[in-house]
């Protein structure tokens, strides 16, 4: 423990900040040549609970010559006692000043976190911009989902990582030690040399010009020897594949607190607005008897008393049945539970209610994403009316009266029908529950949640256009006209905030003045209800004369250079453009179980289930 | 056949990180080491059964404790089994001191010792008998408390604390105290340190010049005896 007693007094839940937990891994800093911090934008609850995070903690921990500590964003009173009192924000397990490190690397999870990552930059007494930076500070280095467009952040990083990170990592650190060792680091030089290994984008390698209307007129690597495209990583074999079996346990609760096993990598499905079922293809299954061990493993070095089963689309996995009931066989006697975080109305089935005790004691969800069928069509949902209903008849006949149901609004091409279609499907469902003979008492309770459609890159719907706020607003209480029934809960969140993700999800470098701007205005955690403020953002764009329509609203031609055009996610641009004519013809694209679409991203080789083999 | 459970009471020792974790935190963090350590122990019954762990009145937050109990069911274990398997599956900064069948209840705890440091360059200038005779005279804080609207209610600590010994040294104070620990009464360190602050003028909330602990070292029955 670092902070002193007397800081720690005066904030809220101290044990945030202390360190301490146990598993966390103590190296003598002296006898490691590299140290790498991994900074988590946001609270420590939120960053213990990431799976990635413990990853790579874990594998670059693995290798003698690296010391991995971990850091959060402090909440807003400890940063208050850090600025009043000078103290520099600094490392869990050593009390290190952020710094004194090597290397920082920001996981970037969202996109409301950008303002975390440049005010943790300052806590950490870092120059927040990469060219302003000396020989002595850190490397800066982020990755996660959104480094798939790392360019609203390209003025602060000195590198990101692109795609998987448990090998890369500790590859591009091993490139640091070495450099140092032979004497010919310095910050240009290793950058340089960075941006030439597979999957590695160094911003300041490449040059951007701009046509008169704001589009990219040309992206190019400034230097002989920089590749023009960045190719992300992906971990060959999962079996094989670096697992945390001895996870931090923090002491304090957070949010999720549990044995998580990522049990494949990659979805089957092609949801045309999912940037997640993209980015992580191609997919990858670990196999149940891996699986179990591991679990085990896990287990005996926690004493956590619940497991969860993590990937986009569990019920997809192959292996489900054997890898359930293989984790029974010694789960059950144990008291652990098992939780499932996704289901899949079509394949949610009586046996699944009876083995996972989360299904059994939470409320059911299920993501019908739009309200009709040729909605559901347009964005690849593939999945009906019938197959919705049939699974909230399971659930009914097991005793719940309460289901969760997630829909978006403003898909492409989506008209009021398809508004009320929504406000329908609940209804029916209503409807179906006394149909259900043996049905609990009481009376049948529907919830539904209505986010907005957020246009993503590396979807099928990376060129199209946002709905404007009063577009947003309009829908969202038409569909609560359509929904007086008591039965039905409707909940929504203003739309503001989806309009401020989708310019930062799709913007390009000139943002990153604009990021700088908030963190002057003391902007921060934005991705908490009680700091976001859409005013202050709307202000902000404004006052930077950035037009939010031309990032949200806009929508591209297929052949506009995109920001993110220099990184290949592995699934082909090709891909994306058949798949948006599809949508709008609403045709659906089968899942990869049934037939390979073609995405391309058996490309990147692997031991895949699905994917024919091009490579090995 | 059902194993035959025994009740066993643990001593153990809170410090560093884990004096900042609520009770609801350092239950779960007992939990699962009980679990990892293998040692069989009682669950609650009930439709989602829990390991049963009874713990007495714990030391407040920030403030280490080398005297904290926590009582377990157990079947065909020894305490000193139970407690060398515990602290190989603790982490570092909880420690089990102590492991035996108990006789007396929680209930019966009346008060507790606490050593209190301070450190602080406005120290100097205070004598041991200036904190003695504070405490013969009524010290009136703002005790927190959910039953008024401001949250907070004025009340005399003085006929619960006794200062068993007090020691100036320049920059350092060190004050040893015993303080009503029970279940009617129970007088939260912070605030002795707190009227000692403002009776000698110490600003203790700069971390870079002032710094306190608290220490709980000994609880006690009603007749001053040791608890155990
Ligand atoms: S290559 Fe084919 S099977 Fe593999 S992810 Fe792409 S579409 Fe699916």
């Amino acid at each position: 423990m670092f902070y002193k007693d007397t800081l720690l007094k005066q904030v809220l839940k101290p044990g945030r900040y202390t360190g301490g937990e146990f598993n966390q891994v103590i190296k003598d800093p002296e006898q490691v040549k590299c140290r790498f911090c991994f900074a988590f934008p946001d609270t420590y609850e939120i960053g213990m609970s990431n799976l990635g995070i413990r990853l790579l903690y874990g594998s670059l921990n693995e290798d003698p010559d690296v010391y991995c500590e971990r850091t959060y964003a402090p909440w807003v009173d400890m940063e208050d006692q850090l600025v009043k009192n000078g103290i520099t924000l600094s490392s869990h397990e050593t009390g290190t000043p952020l710094c004194d490190f090597d290397i920082l690397g920001f996981t970037l999870q969202y996109e409301l976190c950008y303002t975390n990552v440049l005010n943790m930059l300052r806590l950490g007494h870092i120059p927040v911009l990469s060219s302003e930076r000396g020989e002595d500070d850190p490397i800066v280095i982020g990755g996660g989902p959104c480094s798939y467009n790392p360019e609203p952040l390209a003025d602060f990083f000195d590198v990101f990582s692109i795609g998987e990170g448990e090998e890369a990592l500790v590859e591009f650190a091993h490139l640091y030690i070495d450099m140092k060792a032979s004497g010919q680091y310095d910050r240009r030089k290793f950058l340089y040399e960075v941006s030439k290994v597979p999957g590695f984008y160094v911003p300041s390698m490449y040059e951007v010009t701009y046509n008169e209307d704001g589009t990219i007129k040309s992206f190019c690597p400034k230097y002989d020897g920089v590749p023009a495209k960045i190719t992300k990583r992906i971990i060959k074999d999962f079996d094989k594949a670096y697992f945390p079996e001895k996870p931090v346990m923090p002491f304090i609760e957070c949010v999720q607190d549990r044995i998580t096993l990522e049990i494949m990598r990659g979805c089957i499905r092609g949801c045309r607005f999912c940037q997640a079922g993209m980015i992580y293809r191609p997919i990858r299954e670990k196999s149940p008897s891996v699986l179990n061990e591991q679990a085990k493993r896990t287990y005996e070095n926690t004493g956590y008393d619940e497991i969860s089963l993590c990937s986009l689309s569990t019920s997809d996995y192959t292996g489900l049945r054997e890898l359930t009931d293989g984790l029974l066989s010694w789960t059950d006697d144990r008291m652990i539970s098992l939780t499932l975080p996704s289901l899949r109305a079509d394949s949610f089935t009586d046996e699944l209610m009876q083995k996972v005790s989360s299904v059994r004691t939470t409320t059911l969800t299920f993501a019908a994403e739009a309200g009709t069928q040729r909605l559901r069509d347009v964005i690849n949902k593939n999945i009906t009316e019938e197959e919705v209903i049939r699974a909230c008849k399971v659930a009914f006949a097991a005793g719940k009266t309460a289901v969760k149901l997630y829909f978006m609004i403003g898909h492409p091409t989506e008209t009021d029908e398809d508004i009320a279609g929504i406000a329908e499907l609940c209804k029916h469902i209503i409807d179906a529950f006394y149909e259900v003979e043996d049905r609990p008492k009481g009376k049948p309770q529907i919830t539904m949640s209505v986010a907005c459609f957020i246009p993503k890159p590396f979807t099928a719907f990376q060129w199209e256009g946002q709905d404007p706020l009063p577009e947003f607003r309009r829908k969202q209480q038409l569909l609560g006209h359509l929904c007086s029934d008591r039965r039905i809960k409707y909940n929504y969140h203003d739309a503001d905030g989806s309009i401020i993700e989708a310019v930062l999800a799709r913007g390009g470098r000139k943002l990153c003045r604009v990021l700088l701007e908030a963190l002057d205005r003391g902007m921060k955690f934005d991705a908490w209800s009680e700091f976001f403020s859409s005013e202050k953002w709307f202000r902000l764009f404004e006052d930077c004369g950035v037009d939010v329509k031309f990032y949200a609203e806009r929508k591209r031609e297929t052949d506009e250079i995109l920001p993110w055009d220099m990184i290949d996610c592995g699934v082909s641009k090709e891909f994306f453009i058949r798949e948006r004519k599809k949508a709008y013809e609403g045709r659906t694209t089968p899942s990869c179980a049934e037939q390979c679409a073609g995405c391309g991203a058996n490309r990147l080789g692997g031991e895949c289930t699905w994917c024919p083999n091009t490579k090995k | 056949m059902v194993p035959e459970y025994k009740k066993i009471r643990l001593k153990f020792s809170k410090l560093g990180a884990l004096k900042f974790i609520s009770h609801l935190d350092l239950d779960r963090t007992m939990k699962s080491a009980i679990t990892r350590s293998g040692v069989k122990i009682e669950y609650t019954h009930g439709y989602n059964p829990r390991p049963h762990l009874v713990f007495s009145l714990p030391a407040a937050l920030g403030i280490g404790s080398v005297c904290e109990f926590l009582d377990i069911k157990a079947a065909d274990i020894s305490p000193d089994d139970v407690k060398d398997k515990l602290n190989d599956a603790l982490p570092p900064d909880l420690r089990i001191i102590e492991a035996y069948e108990p006789e007396s209840d929680f209930r019966q705890i009346a008060t507790s010792a606490y050593i209190i440091t301070a450190i602080s360059p406005d120290i100097g200038d205070g004598t041991p008998d200036q904190i003695k005779e504070m405490f013969k005279k009524p010290v009136v804080i703002e005790k927190r408390t959910k039953k008024t609207e401001s949250g907070t209610m004025p009340f005399d600590i003085s006929p619960y604390v006794v200062v068993k010994y007090c020691e100036f040294d320049k920059v350092k104070l060190t004050l040893g105290v015993n303080a009503a620990a029970s279940n009617s009464v129970y007088i939260n360190p912070e605030y002795i340190v707190k009227a000692i602050c403002s009776e000698l003028s110490i600003d203790m909330t700069d971390p870079n010049t002032s710094l306190y602990t608290v220490l709980r070292t000994e609880v006690f029955f009603e007749n001053g005896q040791l608890f155990r």
